[in-house]
């Protein structure tokens, strides 16, 4: 059985002219059904464009997240430099990843979430006077985007506040597939350090944090090593930062370039809108742009086909996401769809284990920014902005004014 | 109607509770799924189907009592 090949490498190179829409060949290819395409080091994979297939693959038993495996498709050197070597449990299968997924999730329910909104509020609020107080052509991304999401990991955590900035830094070298594989490597080092001292500085220490929990009921028992806790930690920062941050700054500009979507948002005292727009921001942004890799682990059927045992696979949420089979003229964002099928955070037992942390900081977000700016506009000239080329897609730097 | 939990798939993302936290609420120690009640009424039938229909990994079913 062989599917059709395609002179392409991944991932695939977005149109300059509609940088917030996906790149024009996901289009091509989810016409072809699945596909057979390059990695950067020559690596053949499959690429999964559908909606149905994404989703069935992701969710196949014989589909494995095992980051040490030869054929698991890495998206470029420095990513597999930052998280080849001792993967995160986004890179391990069962049952390894479920001892710290089990160790982190409980600290990210929809109910321990729920319990932050006030402190998320009063964040919001303060970025916003900030904005005021810096006045029109503030930078959105490092007043508002970035600070936001790096806070609220630092409290979940219950780091210094001081050290967000630190964080917001080290990610963007860490994340940046672009980069030298040596400073990605040294970005994730320097992480790796701090955590270092603040498990030194709280181990027998009887803290109710989740640091301290951890250390005394799954480190010092023996379930996991120190530096396994690390990764995991690692990825919370990680994933906790840039996908949140660049969702608000894209989805931002989505608005405020929808001919009515801001002013609906401002006018919506009850808050009625928000729920469904949100959903439709993350299917329209899909910050993970170049995910999701995989490999199978044994023969995965998938509609009239079957995959080899042994492929790597990319099943591409941005394909699935802008499928019209699933969500019709996707490329019109249409914030009273429901779009709550979108697969922005994944699908399968590695969706996103934040995503309940995520929507809220979404919901409270887009509940006060329209209201307090109603009249926001972009002020950066589209020619001067920079999409960030990462694994998370975001920008550099927006420019706003009211 | 019917709900009920396939054993060992649960993750813990919580999209249930989203939906229905009269239906579903998750443990403390896993956040797994925990039912806080099994028999769904007309009236709460789409709202429950909603929530067993965006499980990540399936983990819910919401069948027809026969008789």
């Amino acid at each position: 059985m062989a599917f059709p090949t395609i002179e392409h490498t991944w991932p695939f190179p977005r149109n300059a002219d509609v940088p917030l829409l996906p790149p024009p060949l996901l289009d091509e290819c989810r016409a072809q059904g699945i596909v057979s395409m390059k990695m950067y080091d020559g690596a053949d994979v499959l690429l999964a464009t559908g909606y149905d297939d994404v989703r069935t693959i992701a969710t196949s038993p014989g589909i494995s997240s095992d980051g040490r495996n030869p054929a698991f498709p890495y998206i470029s050197a420095a990513s597999r430099a930052g998280r080849g070597k001792r993967p995160s449990f986004d890179r391990l299968d069962p049952p390894e990843h479920d001892v710290h997924r089990r160790m982190i999730q409980p600290s990210l329910t929809v109910k321990r979430v729920r319990e932050m909104r006030p402190f998320l509020e009063a964040l919001i609020d303060s970025y916003m006077d900030e904005m005021e107080r810096i006045g029109p052509g503030v930078d959105f991304v490092s007043v508002f985007a970035e600070p936001l999401p790096a806070a609220a990991i630092a409290k979940l955590l219950d780091l210094p506040d001081e050290d967000s900035s630190f964080f917001i830094e080290k990610i963007h070298v860490w994340m940046n597939d672009q980069g030298d594989p040596a400073d990605v490597a040294a970005a994730a080092a320097d992480i790796n350090a701090y955590f270092e001292r603040v498990f030194a500085e709280r181990a027998g220490g009887g803290g109710e944090d989740l640091i301290s929990k951890i250390i005394r009921e799954n480190v010092e028992p023996g379930e996991i090593d120190l530096t396994q806790f690390l990764h995991t930690l690692h990825l919370m920062i990680a994933a906790g930062f840039d996908t949140t941050a660049n969702v608000v700054v894209l989805g931002t500009k989505a608005l405020l370039e929808h001919p009515t979507a801001w002013a609906e948002l401002a006018a919506d005292a009850d808050n009625e809108l928000v729920p469904k727009a949100i959903e439709e921001i993350l299917r329209y942004t899909t910050v993970a742009h170049t995910s999701l890799s995989r490999v199978s682990r044994e023969p995965i059927p998938v509609g009239h086909e079957v995959i080899p045992a042994g492929t790597g696979i990319i099943a591409s949420l941005m394909g699935a996401n802008y499928d019209p089979a699933q969500f019709p003229d996707p490329e019109i964002l249409d914030i009273h769809r429901d779009a709550r099928s979108h697969l922005a955070f994944g699908i399968g037992l590695h969706q996103c284990v934040g995503q309940s942390l995520a929507r809220l900081e979404l919901a409270a977000v887009f509940e006060r920014l329209p209201k307090r700016f109603p009249g926001l506009r972009i002020v950066s000239d589209e020619d001067d902005l920079e999409y960030r080329p990462a694994i998370i897609y975001g920008l550099r730097e927006l420019r706003v004014a009211w | 109607m019917k709900l009920s939990v396939v054993p060992g798939k649960c993750i813990g993302a919580g999209s249930c509770v989203e939906y229905a936290d009269d239906y579903f609420d998750q443990r403390d120690d896993d956040a797994t799924v925990v039912l806080l009640a099994d028999e769904v009424g007309e009236a709460d039938r789409a709202r429950v189907e909603r929530a067993v229909a965006v499980c990540p990994v399936a983990a819910l079913r919401l069948e027809t009592v026969a008789g």
